[in-house]
């Protein structure tokens, strides 16, 4: 097991006060977590401030930690006969295990800590993973596997799991005891996993429904239509009812994310030709003549759309 | 590499999961979580279980300020305040993330430029 010089990291003496300690700490945090540092070696400074804030804001564990004596920083050293006792009575090695990790499993009262003369191992849980997979629409709606790339203090494995299918985007997923292994007889640590979905180049989620735009000519629009629209499953006929205005959204069921609960969209846009035919031009003009509608005129737009 | 057939858990508001699971998940006690409750930080859900239960959707807001709570040392009232404040960024994201999907596609580039 390595040494490493917990008020050093801080920069406080070991004559600090608690005080002082939690200063040198919060200030380091300030500087050095990763939401607010861009510095490329602020993560590992910061884990480290932790480390060494953890045990020296713990008076238990500080004693603890005090009793190793001062060795030289990265030095090997072993823990006192006591430690051995407390933490693995039945002569395990403490090679696998952090510093840190035995520091941290006497805070949370499951041995009453080091000294205690209780004779039993302490369980330590799994260490906990969060990561996260990006997958395309067609993926999400039908289910997929992924391979996730976990490391930690142990080496690095790559676990294969299946995606359920219907996940929408920032679904966090939890996958329990497939985590790191536990020390001890404490259980293993979860997999939680954010879900992010890929940009799509016709369709838009909300949840777990889809959006897109349906482009239609003035005359489907107002005479009805029956036209082939995208889905992820591939194109499907719509019908577009008589007398469908701009910005109408037309449901597809069942055609979103989750098929037995999400549906798809076509938000409807309404286009014209830029160029017209002479012919074009003349319907138009008629319809113009003969037309009362005017968009503008807003008691007109409500009795002609009920 | 393992070929795992996954049993996942969905962390939203159609799972439950009880006050025990919860404090375990987001390495809380079950006295803390109380507190946030006290609060009204945290809300558990309705019913007659011997043991209270919650909306799994609670899972990733707690874990996220549980280590806030940890990495700024922070006490637990500030713990309470930033859960209520997390959980409305939240609602906001998905508001914004809801309006973006209805914009048309050239709306939606010029938004994002």
């Amino acid at each position: 097991m390595k040494y490493k010089d917990y008020y050093a990291i801080l920069g406080v003496p070991r004559s600090a006060s608690l005080d002082d300690i939690k200063k040198a700490y919060r200030k380091l945090a300030r500087t050095y977590h990763p939401d607010v540092s861009k510095s490329p070696d602020a993560e590992a400074r910061f884990k480290e401030a932790a480390e060494a804030y953890a045990t020296l804001k713990d008076a238990t564990k500080r004693a603890a930690y005090d009793e190793l004596g001062h060795p030289a920083t990265g030095a090997e050293f072993r823990p006192p006969p006591q430690w051995q006792q407390d933490f693995a009575p039945g002569g395990a090695s403490f090679e696998d295990i952090d510093l840190a990790d035995l520091l941290a499993a006497m805070g949370r009262g499951q041995t009453g800590g080091a000294g205690n003369g209780r004779g039993q191992a302490m369980p330590i849980k799994g260490r906990d993973f969060e990561t996260s997979v990006t997958l395309t629409l067609e993926d999400a709606r039908r289910g997929t596997s992924v391979n996730l790339t976990l490391a930690d203090a142990q080496g690095e494995r790559t676990l294969q799991v299946t995606i359920p299918p219907g996940v929408c985007q920032d679904q966090k997923l939890r996958l329990r005891g497939k985590g790191g292994k536990g020390h001890q007889g404490g259980p293993d640590g979860d997999i939680y996993l954010h879900i992010n979905l890929a940009l799509h180049a016709v369709f838009r989620p909300d949840h777990h429904d889809l959006y897109f735009d349906l482009l239609l000519a003035p005359w489907e629009a107002a005479l009805g239509a029956e036209v082939q629209v995208p889905t992820l499953d591939g194109a499907v006929l719509l019908s577009v009812p008589a007398g469908t205005r701009a910005g109408r959204k037309l449901r597809l069921r069942g055609r979103g994310l989750a098929a037995d609960r999400s549906d798809l969209y076509a938000i409807v846009h309404i286009d014209v030709p830029a160029t017209l035919t002479q012919r074009e031009r003349e319907l138009y003009q008629e319809m113009a003549k003969v037309s009362r509608f005017n968009p503008r005129a807003d008691g007109f737009k409500e009795k002609a759309h009920v | 590499m393992f070929d795992e057939q996954s049993q996942w858990l969905s962390l939203d508001t159609s799972a439950r999961i009880s006050l025990t699971e919860l404090a375990d998940c987001c390495g809380l006690t079950a006295a803390e979580l109380d507190e946030l409750v006290y609060y009204n930080a945290l809300t558990p859900l309705d019913g007659v279980a011997p043991e209270r239960v919650f909306s799994a959707h609670w899972v990733v807001p707690l874990r996220k300020v549980a280590k806030m709570r940890l990495d700024y040392d922070l006490d637990l009232f500030t713990v309470a305040m930033m859960l209520g404040q997390l959980d409305r960024i939240a609602q906001l994201e998905q508001q914004v993330q809801s309006l973006q999907a209805l914009l048309p596609v050239q709306q939606r580039a010029r938004h994002h430029e």
